[in-house]
Parts: structure tokens; C-alpha cells; sequence
């Protein structure tokens, strides 16, 4: 084998060991916040705009289909 | 024991022998049990060329022979002999030699045919003792003449049909019939250095050879003749007239064209013209064309020299390489001796293969083929792949020869032009079919007619060799098109490297896919939601993960049926605190042959605390743009599956695409390389 193809496989066993590292720690994926909030009515909330709300959810959910 | 006609002493082995030849009186006696009876009289038989007279002995790897008789037969393309040899064992056999082979042939007594002579083709196989035979010739021979003492009474003019067979591994077989009597002879070829000769013709018995009587009888006699001032001399290449140079000189330059003339070859006056012709391999030639005139004619018989005379309105066929011109190609000399341009027609259109024919003193005949600027070197095999070339198919696959090879093409040639030297006889509008399969750089190619078939394994010589190999311009030889036929793509060693390795690491990708997919372990409890629950804000009941951190994955699965549900979650923690929102969406639409979407879908996220766990969430659900009102449609149903330490696969898809990308670029030019070659 030459000096390229030894590079090469160097090169896959990089990345296969990083595929394999990035697929058992979750790389990508949603991870849990901080500041975990309250989902309990009248809780203070810590959105943006620091108001008190009553539902979790704002918005969203319409005009989602075909 | 004498010889009823003239008296002579004969050496006979009356209990082997059942036919003699007197060798003073060329009586025929047949040799009975008790008296000798004569038959007739036998011609006598010229001296052999090769390596075996009458009286000599020797052995077959270390088996020591004597030859006790002879007989030639002839047949459409010249004649061979057959020896008649007792081994030191008592056993006796034949060794038959045509041209310059010789083969060991022995009688087999318990051979069962299953097929006759009339049933058989040319290239059909045939088992002889649990063996495969290729039918290479069907043919008939006629008994010339006889000498010795032989096993079975010989008949001059008598015609035998005959089926010669190639086995494995060097063997052959040939089948005579004789009347009611079949005879199989199974045997191998001879190499030079199986057979051992104790005497040998002395240089004054080789020189006296100078005519050698070919054939029956004074009428087919070929004469061969050592180059002598007897004859012009003219040269190989373009027939010019030249000058018997002084001395004893090997060669001398045509003052017409500039090539070597070899003085040492033997040659033939031509039949048409004063010139002279020469013999490149006078074992073997069996057709020449004059240079000077530009006749054909037969080196035998000489009763019907003339094949043709060349159209004087007709332009002479002018090969890319003249003949006569010498080359160096895989370790041997060899100068180009004969000529023929064969064509095929396809759609009407003729395409024109070229093949020269180059002799060597060493190595004999090869063939240089060129098609389309790509040259093939060509030698004709001893032994045959075991399939019959008629029933190939294109791409039909074949092992020979530790090869596999695949069948490129089949089709019929027909002869266009011919020139110089053949070792058969071959006039322009001849036909003949042909099979050429391949493993590049390597071709096998049939060739078979009515009554004949032949195989020869060539390999690919690239346009640069063959001008070096001539010592011409790479310009001198016609212009290369498209991809030859056994052209082997040609590339990088990094390049092969890298498919192997990427290879590799492509099927390694693979099974970590799959090892991804089959981890992870499934939560006992599933979640179920209906549209009436998660069309408010709908806390879930609770799950446990009991290992963390891991990898958590979450499938939905509803039953929608041409309609969309979208859902807004969060999961939340045993203190009621949503450590982190996602969203998922299932959207379905099909019709009779079609469909679009999917009823399912998973979101894998990263939990970092174990304990108990419920999902917050919030949904849309409706079958057109937008939200369905109606909260009664049991569609929009979603389970929830749940399953701990999982193993994410996409990572592995990504490397699993980089290596195929990259296999794929390594490819695709050797796929289009191989699909030129396979459409041309």
C-alpha cells in the first residue's frame, strides 16, 4: 500500500471512531436545558418576555399539514 | 522369415505383427498364422522430417521404444504419420506427428462411443472414459503408404473417417473408423523433453532432404529448396528483385524497400512468375503469396499451384504493418509473414479486423490481430476449454485455465484479403464463425467451420508496445476507437487501494447500522393519546429511565389514514419542570398506487439524570391545510413507544454514503469503460 492509501485508512478509522463516539453521546440531538421550567399553572415562567402564562405551549400546531 | 517376393530377410514379431512391408521390394505382405501372403505393392515412403525413422529407439519418460512401422496418412490439409512403436514392456502404441508435434496415442479396446460419426459437429463434447472431449476435426483420411511391420493390414487409397478429440490436461483422442471397425486411441502430447531419440540423422541425411516428396505419388510433390543461386532471389516484404550478394552472408537490405531480407530461409519459385518466395516455417506453411505478382498458391499439391491471381483493377490490401517486417513482442523475435483482413457485417455496415501472421524459428506461428487501432497477440491453444463454442452465449460465463472467462461476442467473418504466408489454405470469401470471450487482458477465441474447430488464447498489446515493438511511430498505426476487446481499464494503485479499503470500511458501517438498529430496550408501558386528550395541554403518566445518562428515543405511531397529526412535547421531570420540548409530526396521504409520508415517527434525545419522567404534550391534528375541529375521529390516535439507551444511526448512514460516493467515483469511469467495450 502507498503513502496515500495508508493515509486514507487512517483517515476512516478517524472518522469511524468519531461516527461511533457521536452516536453513543447523542451529537446533534436534543439535550435538557438548564434552567429547566415549571409546567404548573401559574408558575412563573421564564420565557423571553418574563411574563406569567397560563399554558406551557404558545402557538405552533396549525397550518402543519398537506 | 523372408519376404515371398524377393527373398529378403524380414524382421518380423509374428506375434504382434499382422502386416509388413518389405522394405527392399516394398511388397505388402499380410503376416498370417502361417505363412506371409503378399497384398500388393507399397510406394515408398519419403524420409520423415521429424525426430523418427524405422529401426530407431528411444524412450517416452524413461519408457523405452523401438519403432517397428509406419503410416502416412493424408487429409484435406497435407498429411501426418503415425509410428508404430513396441514399448520395453511388451505394451505398443502410436506416436502420431503432424508437422512438428508429436503425440503418444494408445488403443483403447473397451472405449464405448456415444454418438457416430454422422451425429457428431465440430466442437460437440464427447466422454471417453469419464472424460470430456471437444470434436476439434471430423474429417476423412486417405492411407498413403506404409513401411514396417504394423498390427493391421493396410491398404493404399483406403478412406477413413476420422474424429480428432481434445481432453484435458493435454490429452486427445482420435477415433478412426474402418469400415465396420471403430478404433479410439486415447493419448497426450508429447513434449520435447518427454520424448528421447538415441539416434538422430546425421547433416549429411538432413541436407540430402532437399525434396521432400509430399503427399501419394509423383504428382503432389512439393518442392522445397534451400536459397540457392539457382533461384532469383526476391525480397519477402515488397518481391523486388535483388542481386545474390558475394559470400555467406544471414541477410542482406532491399535496395527497394530497405527490409532485411533473411537469406538463411528456404524458398519456392513461384508458380506464375520467375521470382522466388520465401518459406518462413516450412513445417507448417501451407499457402504463400508472391510478392512480385501477387499470386497465391498452394505449397502442395503441385498439380493445382495456382489459388488466384491478383485483379490488376483490384487495389492490393496495404496492412498498416508490411509483411516481412520484423518486431520483438514478448520476449521473441518474429517477422510478419502472411496477411488477412476479414470483415463482419452488422446493419450492413462491414467492420474489417486485420491479423498478421508472425513466424518464429522458436515459437513458431502467432497472430497479431488489430480491430478498431487494438491489437490482440494470439496463440493457437493444444488444449481446449471443455464447451462447445456453438452453444456460447454473450456474457455466457466459462472456466479455463484457472480463468473465468466471460463470452464478448459471437458472429460469422468472411475473408476480404490475403497475402503472404498461411499455415492454411485461405481464399478471399471464405467464412468461417467465431466466439471471443475474454478476461482482461486476457482472450479466448474460437474459430470453427464445417469440419474444423480451433481455439487460441490471446492478450492485449497496447499501441505503444507494438511500435516499439516494430520500431515505428506510434502515428504509423491506425488511429485506436472506443475500447478494445480485451482492453484492460487501466488505473491508479492508490485508486485500487482505496476501493478495497473503502470497501471495507463501507460493509464495517453496515454492521454498525445494524448493531445501532437492534439496540436499545423498549419500555414495557406505551403511551396512548387521543385527539380529545392532547388537543389541550395533556400530561402523560409516567416512565421510568432507570439508566442515565443515555440516549432515549421516542417513536409516535398513529393510525391517520390520508390525514396529518402534529404534536408540540415537552418531558418532564419528576419536579414538574419540562427540561427540554421537541416536536413531531405524522403525516400520511396515499392512493390506489400511490402514497406519501409515513404513520410513524422517532425522536431520539439525551437524558442526563435518571429517574421518573412524563411527557407534556400538545397537538393538531386534521386531514386538509388545516386543523380538523372534529374530536371524535379515532385517526388521530398516537401511541408512544419509549425505549432507553439507544444507539443513534445516522452517524453510521453518513460514513456508510461517504464510502459509497466515494466507491461509486472510483467506479463510475471502469463502468463506462466496461459498458463501451460491451456495446461496440
Amino acid at each position: 500500500m502507498n503513502k496515500k492509501t495508508w493515509a486514507l485508512v487512517a483517515l476512516m478509522v478517524g472518522l469511524s471512531y468519531t461516527a461511533v463516539r457521536a452516536s453513543a453521546s447523542g451529537l446533534g440531538i436534543p439535550k435538557p436545558v438548564k434552567k429547566p421550567i415549571s409546567i404548573r399553572e401559574g408558575s412563573a415562567k421564564t420565557n423571553r418576555r418574563g411574563r406569567y402564562r397560563t399554558r406551557y405551549f404558545m402557538g405552533g400546531g396549525l397550518l402543519r399539514g398537506k | 522369415m523372408k519376404c515371398p517376393n524377393c527373398g529378403a530377410n524380414l524382421d518380423i514379431d509374428q506375434t504382434r505383427a499382422h502386416f509388413a512391408v518389405c522394405g527392399y521390394c516394398q511388397s505388402s505382405i499380410v503376416v498370417d498364422q502361417e505363412a506371409l501372403k503378399l497384398s500388393g505393392k507399397m510406394a515408398v515412403l519419403r524420409p520423415p522430417l521429424g525426430p523418427l525413422a524405422l529401426g530407431f529407439t528411444g524412450s517416452i519418460a524413461g519408457r523405452g521404444f523401438g519403432v517397428r512401422g509406419r503410416v502416412r496418412y493424408a487429409y484435406d490439409a497435407g498429411f501426418w504419420d503415425e509410428w508404430y512403436v513396441e514399448f520395453e514392456d511388451g505394451e505398443s502404441g502410436w506416436i502420431s506427428q503432424d508437422e512438428d508435434r508429436l503425440a503418444l496415442e494408445e488403443l483403447s479396446q473397451d472405449t464405448e462411443l456415444s454418438a457416430t460419426y454422422s451425429q457428431l459437429e465440430v466442437g460437440d463434447i464427447l466422454t471417453l472414459k469419464q472424460k470430456d472431449f471437444v470434436v476439434r476435426e471430423l474429417g476423412v483420411a486417405t492411407t498413403e503408404a506404409a513401411e514396417g511391420q504394423l498390427p493391421f493390414p493396410i491398404i493404399a487409397g483406403e478412406k477413413h473417417p476420422y474424429i480428432d478429440l481434445v481432453g484435458p490436461e493435454g490429452s486427445f483422442a482420435t477415433i478412426e473408423i474402418d469400415g465396420q471397425e471403430t478404433r479410439c486411441f486415447l493419448g497426450k502430447q508429447l513434449a520435447p523433453k518427454d520424448l528421447r531419440v538415441d539416434q538422430e540423422f546425421s547433416p549429411d541425411q538432413k541436407d540430402s532432404l532437399e525434396t521432400e516428396h509430399r503427399g501419394s505419388g509423383e504428382q503432389r510433390q512439393r518442392v522445397v529448396k534451400k536459397s540457392g543461386r539457382e533461384l532469383a532471389l526476391n525480397c519477402e516484404s515488397c518481391g523486388g528483385s535483388l542481386e545474390h550478394p558475394e559470400g555467406n552472408l544471414d541477410s542482406l537490405t532491399c535496395n527497394h524497400c530497405g527490409a532485411i531480407v533473411d537469406l538463411s530461409l528456404e524458398r519456392v519459385p513461384c508458380p506464375n512468375c520467375p521470382a522466388s518466395v520465401a518459406i518462413h516455417n516450412p513445417e507448417r506453411a501451407v499457402q504463400l503469396t508472391c510478392q512480385s505478382c501477387h499470386a497465391n498458391f498452394e505449397l502442395n499439391p503441385s498439380d493445382i499451384p495456382l489459388i488466384g491471381l491478383a485483379d490488376p483493377d483490384k487495389k492490393r490490401p496495404s496492412p498498416f504493418i508490411p509483411i516481412g517486417s520484423a518486431c520483438h513482442l514478448f520476449g521473441q523475435d518474429y517477422r510478419i509473414v502472411g496477411y488477412l483482413r476479414v470483415y463482419e457485417r452488422d446493419e450492413g455496415v462491414k467492420y474489417f479486423t486485420e491479423e498478421y501472421l508472425l513466424s518464429s524459428h522458436a515459437a513458431g506461428y502467432r497472430w497479431l490481430s488489430e480491430y478498431a487501432g487494438h491489437f490482440t497477440f494470439l496463440k493457437e491453444l493444444e488444449e481446449f476449454p471443455q464447451v462447445n463454442p456453438k452453444t456460447l452465449r454473450r456474457a455466457q460465463s466459462f472456466e479455463f485455465k484457472g480463468r473465468k472467462w466471460k463470452v464478448l461476442e459471437k458472429g460469422t467473418v468472411t475473408i476480404d484479403a490475403v497475402d503472404g504466408e498461411l499455415p492454411w489454405v485461405a481464399t478471399v470469401g471464405d467464412r468461417n464463425r467465431y466466439a471471443d470471450a475474454i478476461q482482461p487482458p486476457y482472450m479466448l477465441s474460437a474459430e470453427w467451420t464445417g469440419h474444423e474447430v480451433s481455439w487460441s488464447q490471446g492478450q492485449y498489446v497496447d499501441r505503444d508496445e507494438v511500435a516499439q515493438a516494430f520500431g515505428i511511430s506510434i502515428k504509423d498505426l491506425p488511429p485506436a476507437r472506443g475500447v478494445g476487446a480485451c482492453q484492460e481499464y487501466i488505473t491508479t494503485p492508490f485508486k485500487k487501494q482505496s476501493l478495497v479499503v473503502m470497501t471495507f470500511f463501507c460493509c464495517l458501517s453496515i454492521l454498525l447500522l445494524v448493531w445501532s438498529t437492534t439496540t436499545g430496550q423498549r419500555l414495557k408501558d406505551e403511551i396512548y393519546l387521543e385527539r380529545a386528550q392532547y388537543d389541550q395541554e395533556f400530561v402523560t403518566k409516567e416512565f421510568e429511565i432507570a439508566t442515565a445518562p443515555c440516549l432515549v428515543e421516542f417513536e409516535f405511531r398513529s393510525n391517520i389514514n390520508n390525514e396529518w397529526v402534529y404534536l408540540d412535547v415537552a418531558l418532564v421531570d419528576e419536579e414538574d419542570r419540562a427540561v427540554m420540548d421537541f416536536s413531531t409530526q405524522m403525516s400520511y396521504y396515499h392512493g390506489p398506487d400511490w402514497s406519501e409520508g409515513s404513520r410513524e415517527d422517532t425522536v431520539p434525545v439525551r437524558i442526563e439524570k435518571p429517574g421518573l419522567y412524563k411527557l407534556l404534550v400538545k397537538g393538531v391534528a386534521g386531514s386538509g391545510e388545516t386543523a380538523d375541529n372534529q374530536l371524535t375521529n379515532q385517526n388521530y390516535n398516537v401511541t408512544v413507544i419509549v425505549r432507553e439507551e439507544i444507539i443513534l444511526s445516522r452517524y453510521f448512514v453518513i460514513l456508510m454514503v461517504f464510502c459509497l460516493i466515494w466507491i461509486f467515483i472510483i467506479l463510475i469511469p471502469k463502468l463506462t469503460f466496461e459498458g463501451k467495450r460491451w456495446s461496440e
